[in-house]
């Protein structure tokens, strides 16, 4: 596993926030890919394979809920870290979609260099396995 | 008071020819012409009323004499309804009405005229006049009364509409900070994270090594703000999670150390009143730490200029709380000032020193375990907050719900 590529998704409106994920992963071995909508982001997991998803909250058109609810479809394991400040609105609708039964860690905005690249490494550079 | 003379009459009679009795009795009871006139004249009202709106039947007639007036009572058998009616219409004001057990029920009316024969002595204008000024200055007493009540009831309504609009108000900020906080967040971040990738690829040794450095410990000061900003407008960070369980103590314990440095430096005497035992409390610990360690600050920063810098730091427990007493010996604050404290921004600190965000955060903090903050001081005494918190964690939702409303 640890040979194959890794490959890291970040769905995130403002570019800032994309950018800051790409910097802080630029010297490691992970492939980052960025996409600036919830549809988008679905998409692209759909398209190739990820391990490791840094999913924000609050975008127009698809938030972070619904498109955690469409990647849970394709894949009910995958790492999702839902990136957000915290919004109290928002943490409710996430009480609902746990209660679903779907998976996701919270990360709370605004995070570090450091704290991005350790993150993906104690993901990434254990065993795993995606049902 | 002399009875004089009295007379019956039904209400069958002719009211001319009860008014004519009433005159020449009048005139037969050396009242003037004139006094004998206005009075047969008011009969003739009273009498028209009575007899008109009323219809009542019995009536009579007696004369008294009291020094200087003559005084005609009427007396009107009636039931009690049939005087109320009589009281509204009736433009006399100078009535009673009488149920007694042996007689039938009856309303009295009494007239006054002057006798014009009368030469008044002193003793009876002193009297006289202490009885306009009792009737009046009781008035004015009513009157007094009347006042004092509207202008309590209008204290309370302007109390309640200045307690409404601080909420408003405070609503209305809340919602607005967060929102700037909200939209701050993000740039942020993405500032965080260029000057940190600027640092990674910089040599130690390059000029531009340190402000970058710099600058990203200012940056965290700024995040640092906007993290409180959410506290304060209530976007719980931790959600449910963080509560754990702690002894009292322990909070203080912790932050002396914390400010150990502080508290050597301005050379503050600490007093701690602990219980010998204590139970573990459920809350959110940092939370709660954070309000200590603000209180404790503050009580530090207030001393610093004092000759006596004594800090108490108590615990008392009960049944269902556990009351945290911070008390300095500080330079305390007036009541303008109390009134102010836990207002979002609002610091007597210097510039750079204070956010002015310490207390309404706390507030806050303690608001969402369903705790109450509060704060005695006296100018040039010294100041006091007290912290009382749930032992056991209180249901989150009551909390939400009571927010909403």
């Amino acid at each position: 596993m640890s040979d194959e590529e890794k490959n890291i998704l970040v769905i995130d409106d403002e570019e800032a926030v994309r950018r800051s994920f790409e910097l802080a992963l630029e010297d490691t071995d992970y492939n980052v890919t960025t996409v600036d909508g919830g549809a988008k982001g679905v998409q692209e997991v759909e398209s190739k394979s990820y391990q490791l998803v840094f999913l924000d909250l609050k975008m127009p058109e698809m938030n972070g809920v619904k498109t955690l609810q469409g990647i849970r479809k394709l894949y009910p394991k995958l790492p999702v870290y839902i990136v957000t400040a915290f919004h109290k609105e928002f943490l409710t609708e996430l009480e609902d979609v746990r209660k679903e039964g779907l998976q996701f860690q919270l990360l709370r905005k605004p995070i570090g260099n450091v704290e991005i690249q350790a993150l993906a490494q104690s993901v990434l550079d254990k065993p795993m396995s995606f049902g | 008071m002399i009875e004089l003379s009295s007379i019956q009459v039904s209400c069958y009679d002719d009211v001319i020819e009860t008014r004519n009795k009433v005159f020449r009795l009048a005139l037969d009871l050396d009242v003037s012409i004139n006094a004998s006139t206005r009075l047969a004249t008011l009969v003739s009202e009273v009498l028209d009323t009575a007899l008109v709106e009323v219809k009542t039947t019995n009536v009579k007639f007696v004369f008294t004499k009291d020094r200087g007036f003559y005084y005609l009572h009427i007396y009107i058998a009636c039931t009690k309804a049939i005087y109320m009616k009589f009281k509204q219409v009736s433009i006399f004001k100078n009535i009673k009405f009488q149920s007694l057990d042996d007689q039938k029920p009856f309303m009295e009316l009494t007239l006054r005229v002057m006798d014009e024969n009368f030469i008044p002595n002193e003793e009876f204008l002193q009297e006289e006049r202490e009885r306009l000024i009792q009737q009046s200055s009781g008035e004015m007493l009513q009157e007094i009364r009347r006042k004092n009540l509207d202008l309590t009831k209008a204290i309370e309504d302007l109390k309640n509409s200045s307690q409404t609009i601080q909420v408003e108000k405070m609503r209305a900020l809340g919602s607005m900070t967060a929102g700037v906080a909200h939209e701050l967040n993000n740039p942020m971040m993405g500032i965080m994270n260029f000057v940190q990738y600027a640092i990674k690829h910089t040599d130690e040794d390059d000029r531009k090594y340190r402000p970058l450095v710099d600058a990203e410990r200012e940056i965290k000061r700024c995040q640092e703000i906007i993290t409180n900003l959410l506290t304060f407008s209530r976007m719980k960070a931790e959600g449910e999670e963080g509560y754990a369980q702690i002894k009292p103590s322990l909070l203080f314990e912790r932050t002396i150390k914390l400010q150990s440095y502080k508290i050597r430096s301005v050379d503050v005497t600490i007093k701690k009143h602990f219980p010998k035992e204590e139970p573990n409390m459920e809350i959110k610990v940092n939370n709660v730490q954070q309000v200590i360690l603000n209180l404790v600050t503050n009580a530090i920063d207030a001393m610093k200029k004092c000759d006596k810098r004594e800090l108490d730091l108590t615990i008392t427990l009960d049944e269902k709380n556990a009351a945290f007493k911070v008390q300095d010996t500080g330079t305390g604050m007036d009541e303008e000032t109390q009134d102010k404290i836990f207002e979002p921004f609002f610091t007597t600190k210097q510039t750079g020193e204070g956010t002015g965000l310490g207390l309404a955060v706390s507030k806050s903090i303690i608001e969402q375990h369903h705790g109450t903050l509060e704060c005695q001081s006296v100018v040039g005494e010294g100041t006091s907050f007290i912290v009382t918190l749930p032992i056991e964690r209180q249901n989150e939702d009551d909390g939400l719900l009571k927010e909403k409303d």
